[in-house]
């Protein structure tokens, strides 16, 4: 049970995206995907994703091409959250967690307390009847969050998430909300790959990180592997002091 | 106000205004005779002429004409992702007004195909305008590129119906200019019956609501909800040309409609496509209805084209729309 990218590569307009990326996502873990801006991780996201198809090399959904699976089946078996979701129409909150549903097929009514458990669970019970072009950032963010998870929250064992920056928007409050959802969703069986740039929110809540620079994987493995001196030096230019603290975790603070 | 009040109040303003202009116009018809009809007795023959030849086959061709246009402009509005999208604002009109005005032109008219190969051409003209447009905005990505191409393409597309004008005959004028107006007033039951398809396809674009709500988050949002986006632009693309393209061949070009209708919709019943799309048919049905009778009446004996008159409504409307949502469309 994975979702696996093989030796893939990708360009766009003759320049080179990502180069030689091979990693796998596994039912069961969270893989948090860090590096500095443009470094290709929501092209890897996109490629993983089978929204853009790889130049070379191959990805595999439980061993299936994309190529062999229906957008259809895929959708039942794989929920995405895109960067960014701009929306003009005046849908309410609850109607856009809804929207989640249509690959099952199915009125509304039938899945009407699912809504309500994840709406409570992302703190959206009270926004469920608003409407959301007015609500502010982080609302929004938490209510396509919501969309995401009703999507495949019926089947969570062998499906897969891939969130790309979900925390961005969010308060620390729900920051944290989040990265405890995302454990429960691989307690329960699901594969999370979520891209952040909160180094020590991903490191305390990954199973794996994944470092990529200029589209190029430079390290992949345990926070603690992955993250050495050397590694976010060359990364993201900055050097990291990392203190352990009491309870025995690690935490990177950022100098120049 | 809830949405079932809302619902029962415009199916009846839909029929009540039906009733309603069936006894305005040039023509004054007595109550008491209008009950006669109803109950089935026969009056005049005048009256009854009025009634059945001229009145009631306007008032069907209005509500079928109001409904397909409000409602496709509600799915081009989904699919396009933007709130300003409207069939006559990016060029489908024009288009499919140009292949009209061409066919009459080249006199192609009274060959056999007649009305047929008219509304044919009118089909064609706004497919082609609309797979343009689309294509347009594809290329560049952004929605805005979309609307600026629909803009140019339907500058385009009235450039090419004035040079028709320019070459066509005195009689034929008369028509090419009825094109760029709008108007029922050449309404028969022969347009009517060329007319139900229009219901038919209302129907198709009922069908695709759900997919059209997914596409409002995006085509990457809807891709990864499992639908197909090209395959539901190409057939949202083609009921929006075979309704155009009727609504066109048998009235002419009629603004505003499609643009105004979906919004107040959403005002009044929310986003969701299933409501927007059966509203907006029965709320463009009743508008344009009324801007009809309005235009029947108001300079009687002669009539002001109705296209005149959801234009003059309908822009003010429209410049309340973007004064109001302040640059928050997305355009």
């Amino acid at each position: 049970m994975t979702l696996r990218a093989e030796h893939c590569g990708l360009s766009y307009a003759g320049q080179r995206i990502l180069h030689d990326v091979s990693l796998e996502l596994k039912a069961g873990e969270i893989l948090a995907v860090v590096g500095p801006n443009g470094a290709g991780k929501s092209s890897l996201v996109g490629l993983l994703a089978g929204t853009s198809r790889p130049t070379l090399g191959s990805v595999t959904l439980d061993n299936q091409l994309y190529a062999d699976i229906s957008l259809a089946a895929r959708a039942t078996r794989l929920a995405v959250l895109p960067q960014h979701t701009s929306l003009d129409f005046p849908f309410t909150v609850d109607e856009i967690i809804e929207m989640g549903r249509i690959p099952h097929g199915g009125n509304a009514r039938m899945h009407a307390p699912m809504r309500a458990e994840i709406a409570a669970l992302l703190g959206l019970e009270a926004l469920r009847e608003r409407v959301y072009t007015t609500l502010s950032g982080g609302e929004k963010q938490r209510t396509q969050i919501a969309r995401v998870l009703c999507q495949l929250w019926d089947c969570l064992p062998a499906s897969y998430f891939l969130f790309d920056e979900p925390t961005g928007a969010l308060d620390i409050a729900h920051q944290l909300v989040f990265m405890s959802l995302a454990r429960q969703l691989a307690q329960q069986g699901a594969g999370v790959l979520t891209v952040m740039h909160d180094i020590n929110l991903a490191a305390r809540y990954a199973d794996r990180l994944v470092l990529l620079k200029d589209g190029e994987v430079m390290g992949i493995g345990t926070p603690a592997e992955v993250l050495t001196n050397e590694h976010v030096k060359a990364a993201f230019g900055v050097t990291p002091q990392v203190v352990l603290l009491a309870d025995g975790s690690r935490q990177w603070l950022f100098v120049e | 106000m809830t949405k079932p009040i809302v619902w029962m109040m415009l199916l009846m303003a839909v029929v009540a205004s039906a009733f309603a202009a069936m006894f305005f116009g040039s023509a004054t018809i007595s109550v008491a005779q209008g009950w006669s009809l109803i109950i089935g007795e026969s009056t005049s023959p005048l009256v009854d002429t009025i009634i059945f030849q001229i009145r009631l086959p306007r008032v069907l061709l209005a509500l079928i004409v109001g409904a397909g246009t409000a409602a496709t402009g509600a799915a081009i509005q989904g699919m396009f992702r933007n709130p300003l999208a409207d069939p006559a604002l990016i060029g489908v009109s024009s288009g499919a007004a140009l292949f009209a005005a061409a066919y009459m032109v080249l006199n192609l008219h009274n060959s056999a195909w007649g009305f047929l190969g008219l509304a044919g051409s009118a089909f064609t003209g706004g497919f082609i305008t609309t797979l343009l447009v689309l294509k347009v905005g594809q290329r560049s990505g952004t929605i805005s590129s979309m609307l600026l191409a629909g803009i140019a393409v339907n500058a385009i597309a009235l450039a090419g119906v004035g040079l028709f004008s320019y070459l066509s005959s005195d009689l034929q004028l008369r028509s090419v200019a009825f094109w760029a107006l709008g108007s029922f007033n050449g309404a028969d039951w022969v347009g009517v019956q060329v007319a139900l398809v229009i219901p038919i396809v209302v129907l198709l674009l009922y069908r695709d609501s759900q997919k059209l709500n997914a596409v409002t988050l995006g085509d990457l949002e809807a891709t990864h909800l499992g639908i197909n986006v090209p395959r539901l632009r190409t057939r949202i693309v083609l009921y929006t040309a075979v309704i155009t393209g009727t609504s066109v061949a048998l009235v002419g070009i009629i603004a505003f409609i499609g643009l105004v209708v979906p919004h107040l919709i959403r005002l009044m019943l929310g986003s969701n496509h299933h409501t927007v799309i059966p509203g907006s048919a029965l709320l463009g049905a009743l508008l344009l209805l009324m801007a009809d009778t309005l235009g029947r009446v108001i300079i009687a004996p002669a009539e002001l084209p109705v296209g005149i008159l959801t234009a003059l409504l309908g822009g003010p409307f429209f410049i309340y729309l973007v004064v109001q949502q302040k640059g928050r469309l997305g355009i």
